[in-house]
């Protein structure tokens, strides 16, 4: 069986590269490109992860749903 | 380019960002499972640190299987499709007594843990299931 603490460093890094994939990608302003990671950041650094994966949950569910509500799908090549 | 309080701005392609989202919701939700697998590893083997944590909160061990059983149960309905949505919610309802435990103890640390792993399973079907989404929509539509 694998160990909680394999499966919370895996999970943590995976969970922490969706989210900065997500305001990066997802988020034009530069503003909250930084601040999102700095609040989630200091969460973790000063609380613990435990603290940080809700507003991380919460940011890329966000982005993700407002994304996919503005993206377009391709025209048909025949035109219709 | 559009902007919506900050976030999306490019046009992206929909069936780009089908793919994104699934797989964003195929990690979220196989993180949620392990955790959730690890701990009904630890009550199913009487993991001698977990019994001492778990009659902390006023449980007694032989409870222990049973209750492991329970949330195994819970976890196999969430990974069947078809099932998916109703073991979110018996894994809400399971994990939200694991919280009310940690609550009554007025321990809040231990008790981010079932709240952050609900939130997993929750976000990682979430970003599966279109339908969930139009069932609970995070944002108005805007008028045309």
């Amino acid at each position: 069986m694998i160990g909680i603490s394999y499966i919370m460093f895996v999970g943590e890094l995976l969970l922490a590269a969706i989210f900065l994939f997500a305001v990066v990608v997802g988020i034009r302003s530069w503003l909250w490109k930084v601040v999102w990671p700095v609040a989630a950041g200091s969460l973790w650094y000063f609380v613990g992860s435990f603290y940080a994966f809700p507003l991380m949950i919460l940011v890329v569910l966000r982005i993700a749903t407002t994304v996919a509500s503005t993206a377009q799908s391709p025209p048909a090549k025949d035109g219709v | 380019m559009k902007s919506a309080g900050g976030v999306a701005l490019h046009q992206y392609d929909a069936a780009r960002v089908r793919i994104w989202m699934l797989w964003g919701g195929r990690i979220l939700s196989a993180f949620g499972v392990l955790i959730c697998l690890s701990s009904v590893y630890a009550k199913l083997t009487h993991n001698a640190g977990y019994v001492r944590q778990w009659e902390s909160l006023g449980y007694s061990e032989g409870m222990l299987t049973g209750v492991g059983l329970v949330q195994l149960s819970a976890i196999v309905l969430y990974l069947i499709p078809p099932t998916s949505v109703l073991g979110t919610v018996v894994l809400t309802g399971y994990l939200g007594g694991a919280i009310s435990s940690w609550v009554r103890l007025g321990q809040p640390t231990p008790m981010m843990v079932p709240l952050s792993t609900c939130l997993l399973l929750w976000a990682g079907l979430y970003l599966r299931e279109e339908r969930l989404q139009s069932l609970l929509p995070l944002r108005k539509k805007t008028a045309p």
